[in-house]
């Protein structure tokens, strides 16, 4: 009626709403002091270093404006390079290099740059025009990730990504997301990327959506989306889970990517995920919280268990 | 769990101590619940400030006129003076105060409750013969001119507002007469000898038109013009006549209200407060239940200029509200959380029409602007400097130019707070640049839709005397904050949202 679902039917269905995501899942699981650590991404970097979590390789951070006196040196011999903001947010300030010609940059759209604007792109990140609220920042040097041949075709410019929804420490829902040329090749939902829904239990494609509607194959490449198939899914849920232990925040979104050499990374951690994924899934994360709010409340597992228990108990 | 049951037990308690208050006040106290059918009382403060130069001071003042419609009630006084002595004299009462204090500055203020029991003119005695008056050979000319011009009026009230706007306009006649910015006394001064020379009764005068939240005005100067047995009040400078129940006179002739021995500087300034309060007057006041610690621990304690503050204060709530229930209960995307409630306030300002158009005109000027600047890669502090520039800038071009155009609302432009406009700008140019116009829009247009609700809610009287009648009804207010605070089911918009997820299963 008149454009809205009928509210009885989506509690049917499970789906949690803006109200009870931001009182029952966040204000009540994630203690405000743990924030710092996932929304600074060199924090949450050597966090992931110190506790063996794989990531991008960090090759270099500049702090302050004098540090980019190094950066020729810094640069050399690179061929593929991500610099983003510690501090960004929904993908902002992120400059992805992925070869060079000469003394030029090639960038994803295979446009070229020379060294001096990387300069100044290091130079904004630091001064913040990057980050929420302007304050001064930290601009980091990664190594570019080289995708898992799964996502050839799948995604258009940007970069494709896994984003697992973490609760108390039990993997509860998982999406891919893939960037299109409407959403200007940034993997957010609302601007146009495509959300594609994946089975716990095996990492298969459940349904994807752009826009909120079903689609089934990607609009810029015309790839069949259901052919999505994610290898090493287990070692994948069993990364994401861990970093329950590491950040102990109780409702975390986990962003993964898939290296073909190294496996699944992690790109990094949010402690505000937002709902988006139960339309990727065309489910509600309601039944799978209180399924783990039952069991988590009986015994305290280990990540193999969590994950398992996952894989049986959410399989569609 | 138990988190929510303290609030559950917050919220009744609020709850209960609101509903009763507000019975209590209803059914014990008496007040009124409406606002309509009550009669419109006026609660007028003067206060009166002065430099004692002697150790003994004595001063007169003209009091109030003696309108027989008129009914007072003193209701409180104070000052440094220890006599006072009321003397009545030609329909108008004066006071002599004496006292003893110390040198330097001093204050003394008088507050009352008054009202007009109809809307009479009450006759005075009738006028004197008129005496022609005398003008310069030099001036003939001009007066004959003007004196022709006001022979089309029939009535003599017409004939004043004639001859006022002849003054206000700088007519090439007038000028001659009064010279370039006469001082209104002056003004008022020719208008009596003008009228004279027309054959019309009339003087000067100087009182009250009551306004409701006129804060610390001094006193004015009036025309008044007898025509069919009553004398008829005319504001001089805004050319309209004063409905006599809106009128205090303090005295006639435009000889300073004071007299002041061992002191100097005193004057006057006035503040005044509408309210509707039959049964108020008469309860709080007449029937003495002031003892009830409900009415002494009231707004209705306060000196009235900070009555009317907390007038305003009040309703701020009930924009709150409105915020709480678009953002939490439907989902309306807003740019600033609160912006729209101080948008709303300065629609209370400048009428909703007017105060829409300046908005948008200032925020689209102001994002065109903004956008120039996004070019230069400035930091944040200055950008948001540079927008406030920009800002004043926008403010006093529309001014200007709408002043030029002939257009006079183009100057409320000026009751929009700076600072918080600056704001807006910048946070929907952002926007504007990470999430694209589309969203810029939604937020934008919420916005406003919030700041139009806020403001319907705000202006309407009936809402707005409730709240100032009962002010304990904010505890309903804040019951019903902490109720939607504690609500975790659907929006408006997720219902909206996640439609697609039922449709495809």
């Amino acid at each position: 009626m008149f454009g809205f679902a009928s509210p009885k039917r989506l509690k049917q269905c499970g789906i949690i709403g803006m109200n009870r995501r931001n009182v029952q899942l966040i204000a009540e699981n994630n203690p405000r002091q743990l924030y710092p650590l996932v929304d600074n991404k060199l924090k949450t970097k050597q966090l992931c270093l110190k506790s063996g979590i794989a990531t991008p390789d960090l090759l270099a951070v500049f702090r302050a404006q004098y540090e980019l006196r190094s950066l020729e040196s810094t640069l050399k011999g690179l061929e593929g390079f991500v610099i983003k903001p510690a501090q960004g947010s929904g993908g902002k300030g992120i400059l992805v290099i992925v070869d060079r010609r000469g003394d030029h940059f090639i960038r994803t759209d295979g446009s070229e740059i020379d060294s001096n604007h990387v300069h100044r792109h290091i130079s904004n990140i630091l001064s913040g025009l990057y980050s929420l609220g302007g304050r001064n920042d930290v601009a980091i040097v990664e190594s570019l990730v080289q995708f898992d041949p799964c996502f050839e075709g799948m995604s258009y410019k940007g970069v494709p990504d896994i984003r697992v929804i973490v609760y108390k420490g039990y993997p509860v829902m998982a999406m891919t997301r893939l960037s299109t040329h409407s959403s200007h090749g940034k993997a957010n939902l609302h601007q146009g990327a495509v959300g594609v829904g994946l089975s716990i239990r095996n990492g298969s494609t459940l349904r994807a959506v752009m826009r909120d509607n079903p689609v089934t194959f990607h609009p810029d490449t015309g790839k069949d989306l259901t052919k999505l198939n994610i290898p090493r899914w287990d070692d994948l849920l069993a990364l994401s889970a861990r970093c329950y232990e590491i950040t102990n925040l109780g409702y975390l979104g986990v962003d993964l990517v898939l290296d073909k050499d190294l496996g699944p990374l992690l790109m990094e951690l949010n402690a505000r995920p937002g709902l988006a994924i139960q339309l990727a899934n065309g489910q509600g994360l309601f039944p799978r919280i209180n399924a783990v709010n039952a069991i988590s409340e009986r015994y305290d597992h280990s990540i193999s268990d969590r994950v398992s228990f996952s894989q049986n108990e959410f399989d569609t | 769990m138990n988190s929510r049951l303290q609030i559950a037990f917050v919220i009744s308690v609020l709850i209960i101590l609101g509903l009763g208050a507000v019975a209590y006040k209803n059914q014990v106290l008496s007040f009124p619940l409406t606002t309509n059918q009550d009669q419109e009382v006026w609660s007028v403060e003067i206060k009166l400030s002065f430099e004692a130069t002697e150790e003994s001071v004595r001063l007169f003042i003209n009091a109030a006129d003696k309108n027989p419609y008129r009914r007072t009630l003193v209701t409180q006084k104070f000052g440094p003076f220890q006599s006072q002595k009321n003397n009545s004299e030609n329909g108008y009462e004066s006071v002599l105060l004496e006292g003893k204090m110390n040198l330097g500055k001093q204050e003394a203020a008088i507050r009352y409750v008054t009202w007009f029991l109809n809307n009479d003119n009450y006759t005075r005695p009738s006028p004197k013969e008129l005496s022609l008056p005398t003008f310069l050979v030099s001036e003939k000319q001009a007066v004959d001119a003007i004196t022709r011009s006001l022979e089309q009026y029939r009535s003599h009230k017409g004939k004043a507002l004639a001859l006022l706007d002849m003054m206000n306009t700088d007519e090439p006649s007038m000028l001659v007469l009064l010279g370039e910015n006469a001082r209104l006394s002056k003004r008022i001064e020719l208008a009596q000898k003008l009228l004279a020379y027309s054959g019309v009764h009339s003087k000067a005068a100087q009182g009250l038109m009551l306004r409701d939240r006129k804060r610390n005005t001094p006193i004015q100067q009036f025309l008044r013009v007898y025509e069919q047995d009553a004398w008829h009040t005319i504001d001089a400078l805004e050319e309209y006549v004063i409905q006599p129940n809106r009128l205090i006179l303090f005295q006639e002739g435009d000889e300073p209200l004071i007299e002041i021995y061992g002191g100097r500087n005193a004057e006057l300034r006035f503040s005044m407060l509408r309210e509707y309060r039959n049964a108020l007057a008469t309860s709080v006041e007449s029937q003495g239940i002031a003892d009830s610690l409900f009415i002494d621990f009231s707004i209705y304690s306060l000196p009235i200029s900070e009555q009317s503050t907390f007038k305003l204060l009040l309703i701020i709530p009930l924009g709150a509200l409105v915020v709480v229930i678009f953002r939490n209960l439907i989902g309306i995307r807003t740019s600033g959380t609160f912006m729209p409630v101080l948008i709303a306030m300065v629609f209370l300002q400048t009428e909703l029409i007017v105060g829409l158009t300046l908005f948008v005109l200032v925020i689209s000027i102001g994002l065109l602007l903004r956008s120039w600047l996004s070019r230069l890669n400035l930091l944040l502090v200055p950008r948001i400097a540079s927008v406030l520039v920009f800002v004043i800038i926008i403010f006093a071009a529309i001014g200007i130019a709408s002043h030029k155009l002939g257009i006079p609302w183009g100057l409320k432009v000026t009751f929009f707070p700076m600072i918080i406009t600056a704001w807006t700008v910048e946070r929907l140019s952002i926007l504007w640049e990470e999430e694209g116009p589309r969203e810029v829009g939604i937020q934008g247009l919420g916005s406003l839709l919030t700041a139009v609700v806020s403001y319907i809610l705000m202006s309407n009287t009936y809402v707005a005397d409730f709240v100032f009648l009962y002010p304990e009804s904010l505890l309903l207010v804040l019951a019903a904050i902490l109720a939607i605070g504690n609500y975790n089911g659907y929006r408006l918009s997720d219902l909206r949202r996640f439609k697609s997820i039922l449709e495809h299963r």
